[in-house]
């Protein structure tokens, strides 16, 4: 499409089109289920991302706050402010070291917590998306595992359930061992 | 407890309290509810704003009164909002479980009672007391923030995860205050002779192992070959620090959302063991997916497995 675009106005910024162009590497996304599940984790998970997201903001507001009456009268062109502040406590949360050293005791124990909470707010993010990951795939064992009993129930597997469970498996990315314990598990509850 | 509506039956002034306390309390929730909730959490949102606009030098200087004016109002509703949840948390419990006062200690002492006064109440001393110093007064001001997690959960979901896992929690801090007195210690040991402007002292050694947890690098280069094992060891330890808290945390989340999947599981299988679904049984696993915050294929993925497992179970018989 940009390229169409280059020969209709040919004036436009060369560079802007380039970015464009990149635009299509998300084209390959379309192939990857592996993305699908991401987006799919993330989602069902979308609540904690919100109390996280809740938590930041007000850890930010209060601790960039905090830092501006400690150390507004001292460092005023950095803590004149609580927008210059929440600049400061934002990049404390994100890297562990401010872009200001503090002069005051309390500026002091104040940067060191934020510093502190940016960790756990580190740790928050990654345990809400593991555990969102770790949850997406026991789901779909459980549902693997209730389609292969059905398939067991009857006593015979035909073709057609063997296609199913087949198909199951490449959609849910279960490698072979995982499916041989499922079946033996299966098969030994029956006996 | 609410099963049989208990505002039937009450007269007068009683009824109006009861009325208030459903309102203020969301114990039923309705459209009165709702509107009090977005009314009150966006001036909390409105207030903070104020606050961190009114730091702005310049734009503090241009619009002082609106600014005072402002915060009169919000002192004046959240004023009144205290006195109306004191007064009508009387109604918190039946007579015959305790009297009025009982509800009322309740709040009064529980978190938010103690936030919504605490945000509230200076600004009365200001005016009692006219010399107070302006920066406590505004930090009391920024407790307004903390009213808004009554509308969110979030606090509460931390909180409970973190109780469930309180063990690993606490060896974790645990772990970490050890390493904080061994290592300070150690530092100031080896180049405390070497570098006494940045560890004068075991606490001065204990600000420097923080920095390195958190950030990686504590803004001090060793010099002797010991120093630079021991930051090392530290800088290293900051990575499985930070790997054991995502791993509790992790845990905990999940262990939370299983209990939830399993609740909710648990009355899909109540509502087909009869084989027939009401629409007041759909109404309630309704109200828990929105409750628990589950996605509808979550839900369809559990009705499906309870409904094969129903199958399997009937063939095997």
């Amino acid at each position: 499409m940009p390229h169409y675009m280059h020969m209709f106005f040919p004036s436009l910024d060369l560079r802007i089109l380039r970015v464009l162009r990149l635009l299509r590497i998300l084209k390959l996304s379309k192939y990857n289920t592996a993305l699908q599940d991401l987006f799919h984790a993330v989602y069902s998970e979308r609540r904690a991302f919100g109390s996280a997201a809740f938590l930041l903001l007000i850890a930010t507001v209060v601790s960039a706050s905090l830092m501006h009456f400690a150390e507004g009268h001292e460092q005023p062109e950095q803590f004149g402010s609580i927008p210059h502040a929440i600049y400061w406590s934002i990049v404390t949360i994100t890297s562990g070291y401010g872009n200001v050293e503090p002069v005051t005791k309390a500026g002091e124990v104040i940067a060191l917590l934020t510093g502190f909470l940016g960790v756990c707010m580190a740790a928050i993010m990654t345990g809400i998306v593991a555990s969102a990951f770790s949850n997406q795939i026991s789901r779909k064992k459980a549902a693997y595992q209730s389609q292969l009993r059905l398939v067991l129930a009857d006593g015979v597997v035909s073709d057609a359930e063997r296609e199913s469970l087949k198909a199951l498996q490449v959609k849910y990315r279960l490698s072979d061992a995982q499916v041989q314990v499922f079946i033996d598990e299966a098969q030994g509850k029956k006996k | 407890m609410h099963t049989d509506n208990p505002i039937e039956g009450l007269t007068g002034i009683r009824r109006v309290k009861r009325r208030i306390f459903e309102i203020l309390d969301g114990a039923v929730v309705d459209d009165a509810n709702r509107a009090c909730e977005i009314f009150i959490a966006t001036l909390v949102v409105a207030n903070v704003l104020s606050i961190i606009l009114e730091s702005v030098h310049d734009i503090h200087e241009a619009y002082h009164e609106y600014f005072y004016a402002f915060d009169v109002f919000s002192v004046i509703v959240f004023s009144i909002e205290y006195v109306l949840r004191v007064w009508s948390y009387g109604e918190k419990y039946p007579k015959a479980e305790g009297s009025a006062w009982r509800g009322r200690k309740d709040y009064m002492f529980s978190a938010f009672g103690v936030v919504d006064f605490a945000s509230t109440v200076p600004f009365y001393l200001q005016l009692l007391f006219p010399g107070a110093d302006l920066r406590v007064l505004r930090m009391f001001r920024l407790l307004r923030i903390f009213k808004l997690s009554r509308y969110n959960s979030a606090m509460d979901d931390m909180f409970a995860a973190i109780k469930a896992e309180k063990d690993s929690f606490s060896s974790a801090m645990f772990l970490l205050l050890i390493s904080c007195l061994l290592f300070s210690s150690l530092i100031y040991i080896i180049e405390g002779t070497d570098q006494p402007d940045v560890f004068p002292s075991i606490p001065a050694a204990m600000h420097w192992f923080i920095l390195t947890i958190i950030s990686g690098w504590g803004n001090v280069d060793p010099l002797t070959f010991l120093g630079v094992v021991l930051v090392v060891v530290t800088q290293i330890l900051a990575i499985a620090l930070a790997a054991i808290l995502t791993g509790v945390v992790a845990t905990a989340y999940t262990a939370q959302v299983q209990r939830r999947e399993s609740e909710y599981e648990l009355e899909v299988r109540e509502v087909l063991a009869d084989g027939v679904v009401t629409e007041e049984e759909l109404v309630k696993l309704k109200q828990m997916q929105a409750k628990f915050g589950m996605t509808d294929e979550q839900v369809e993925a559990i009705a499906e497995q309870v409904r094969r497992e129903k199958e399997v179970s009937t063939v095997n018989i």
